[in-house]
């Protein structure tokens, strides 16, 4: 049918890494055989999907699962190493904030040039210039140079000329997280009305509640492979199931909280950690310890109230051996010391020398946004409440609690947000 | 070239013309006032000090026709040491816009040849206050400008293609802008080099556009025709050749940058 505005036919892409800039150069002029010392990665591996005229699609997956690559291939800065794509309609893409702006020119001239490269001409830029300065509605700043823009005022005025020079496909790549509520909210509607239009949607998101939300389809990649294209739902429901901490943590409710480990696992704590043991120390230490946020990804900042979760990859010791996590303000004082011990769960103790041990613990950051310290320690207990140190990481970090106090309801205020349970009843007196 | 192509290769030039100078306080004056203190400079040390004389004139002579000179080195020194960075100074573009990159050389050889002109406003100016007006056949100089423009386009392509591949031709151009200002007859004429090197110096494609350039503004003659045209058929050969290798290379561009 002659609906469909995009179609992707067995995508793949593979970068080359090579080993030394010469073999590059090589490689380019005169084709593979001349090169030698050529490593493959594969970002996509034989993506196939459609999408329709009008059709609100979704890019679900964690990071490096080929969301960008394949987008940036759709919109053509790259090229697909085989398949083919075919996209009919003119594109407009917000792959990065503000990437295609010139951070010395004026934000006039950059809706300007933007415009240009969108296919405009200059007086049709002209004529919808009124409309796009009020739609991103960042007032005189306009004729400032855009290196002085916050990032908010950028993603508005990129925003603005993107959805104002008439797509016919839009492109969005996770860009619309960084404005703040009001101007997101204004943005998905927009997106809403342009849909209403006939304005094909391609769209990549973590955050799902968006996901279901605004798209009727999804494409979940897993690794660069195509692993569903469908209803919005099912992906959702599929890219959920599949995450790094369900199956773990799914055991938390158990005695034992800790699961066994595999070799992939350990290898994606080495590679994901934030703090790693300097030398090969033997007997019982901590090794790696690695941080993710709720979808998986790993990271430093978080949203108030949402979980962070710790992976703490340790050697075991002879005795039972407890993970600690101690939570640093910035004056340097333990706000909590939070793990195995006072949540009740039986420790390891190790069957064979060198025996190593995955800990997951999942910690609910209702504290004021502001930085913080952690430290993980390795400890076994010798009385109620006491015991001895095994190994410490020292601290580390910071990690970034962050709250925009100003447009957002905070769930709590003050320094810690404490479990807490309210009733407002009506008192009626008697003549009633 | 598309047409829209066109007029964002226009755009882009024009503002990177007046956004060099954005934010300083001497704005555009600086186009004017920095080829005027380099040439009170090299006046002061070719035509004072080392008492260089052109067929026997005096020093404002001198450095008049020095500065028809360096007008035509300039644009290509610029172009020169701009074009290996300029794809590598815009990864936005490679990777996260549909950009036509390939009007990006042409931008910076559009700029160049903007500049040249401010240079020979000043020239004439001080022409004027120095000496009297100038020749008539001041007026051809646009076609020997124009004669010059592919060499410039075809370096920007050349260099734009390879700098990305080949981080090292940043620090080669510089070298080799030094070099050519003083292997190209611009502080003396192609007469007082010896005849065992001046083919040398003949093979250099600045020398050629520096002599006519002096030709037409300072000794009054029409340039030679044919040999413009023999001239910019060769550096069009060139700047296709370079064109076809920047193509060639692009696909690439998105995977390094």
């Amino acid at each position: 049918m002659d609906d469909i505005v995009i179609r992707a036919r067995n995508l793949s892409k593979r970068y080359l890494v090579f080993d030394s800039p010469g073999m590059r150069l090589r490689h380019a002029l005169f084709g593979a055989r001349a090169a030698s010392g050529v490593r493959e990665v594969m970002a996509l591996s034989d993506v196939s999907f459609e999408v329709r005229r009008g059709e609100a699609v979704a890019v679900i997956g964690r990071n490096g699962g080929g969301k960008s690559t394949l987008l940036e291939i759709i919109t053509g800065t790259l090229k697909p190493t085989a398949g083919e794509v075919e996209v009919r309609g003119r594109v407009s893409a917000l792959l990065e904030l503000g990437s295609g702006f010139n951070p010395e020119f004026s934000g006039r001239d950059n809706v300007i040039l933007n415009g240009m490269l969108l296919g405009l001409s200059r007086s049709e830029i002209e004529r919808r210039f009124d409309e796009i300065a009020a739609f991103a509605d960042i007032g005189d700043v306009l004729d400032r140079p855009v290196k002085t823009y916050s990032s908010g005022m950028m993603m508005r005025l990129a925003f603005a000329v993107q959805v104002l020079s008439d797509p016919e496909i839009l492109i969005v790549d996770e860009a619309l997280s960084v404005g703040d509520f009001f101007f997101q909210q204004k943005c998905l509607g927009y997106i809403r009305s342009l849909r209403e239009k006939g304005v094909t949607l391609l769209f990549v998101s973590h955050d799902m509640s968006t996901v279901r939300d605004l798209c009727d389809r999804a494409v979940y990649l897993r690794r660069g492979h195509l692993a569903y294209a469908g209803t919005a739902g099912t992906a959702i429901t599929r890219y959920y199931a599949e995450q790094p901490f369900g199956a773990l943590l799914a055991h938390a409710g158990d005695s034992q909280g800790i699961g066994v480990i595999q070799d992939d696992l350990r290898d994606a704590i080495s590679h994901d950690a934030v703090w790693r043991a300097h030398s090969d120390k033997s007997g019982p230490a901590i090794l790696a310890v690695a941080i993710y946020d709720e979808a998986g990804n790993p990271c430093m900042g978080f949203r108030m109230g949402t979980a962070m979760h710790l992976r703490v990859l340790y050697r075991l010791a002879d005795e039972a051996t407890h993970v600690s996590v101690s939570v640093g303000n910035k004056y340097d004082q333990i706000l909590c010391v939070l793990g195995t011990y006072p949540l009740g769960l039986t420790p390891l103790a190790a069957t064979h020398v060198g025996q190593m041990a995955v800990c997951d613990l999942s910690i609910q950051l209702m504290i004021e946004a502001g930085s913080y310290s952690l430290e993980v320690g390795l400890g076994t207990r010798v009385a109620a409440n006491m015991g001895v140190k095994l190994d410490s990481t020292g601290a580390f970090g910071p990690i970034a609690v962050r709250w925009d106090y100003e447009n957002e309801t905070a769930p709590f205020l003050g320094m810690v947000g404490l479990p807490c349970k309210a009733e407002i009843l009506v008192v009626t007196d008697g003549s009633g | 070239m598309r047409r829209d192509e066109w007029a964002l290769t226009f755009e882009l030039a024009k503002r990177q013309f007046s956004g060099r100078y954005r934010g300083s306080f001497g704005g555009l004056a600086w186009s004017f006032v920095q080829p005027l203190f380099l040439l009170a400079v090299y006046t002061l040390a070719f035509g004072v000090v080392f008492k260089t004389r052109w067929e026997a004139t005096g020093t404002a002579d001198y450095a008049l026709v020095l500065f028809a000179g360096l007008i035509v080195f300039n644009a290509f020194s610029e172009v020169l040491n701009t074009a290996p960075g300029l794809i590598v100074a815009h990864p936005n573009y490679v990777k996260k816009v549909r950009f036509p990159l390939e009007i990006l050389p042409c931008v910076t050889t559009l700029t160049a040849l903007a500049h040249s002109v401010i240079g020979v406003v000043v020239w004439i100016v001080a022409h004027l206050l120095l000496i009297g007006p100038p020749h008539f056949s001041t007026l051809y100089f646009p076609f020997v400008l124009l004669a010059f423009s592919p060499v410039l386009l075809g370096i920007a392509w050349l260099l734009a293609a390879l700098g990305v591949l080949v981080r090292d031709i940043a620090q080669l151009t510089g070298m080799l802008a030094q070099a050519m200002l003083f292997l190209t007859p611009v502080f003396y004429s192609l007469e007082i080099v010896p005849a065992a090197y001046r083919e040398w110096f003949l093979a250099n494609p600045l020398t050629y556009p520096v002599e006519q350039f002096r030709r037409v503004l300072i000794s009054g003659v029409a340039p030679s025709w044919t040999g413009l045209v023999c001239y910019f058929a060769v550096a069009c050969a060139f700047a296709f050749a370079s064109r076809l290798l920047f193509r060639r290379l692009r696909p690439i561009f998105a995977d390094i940058v």
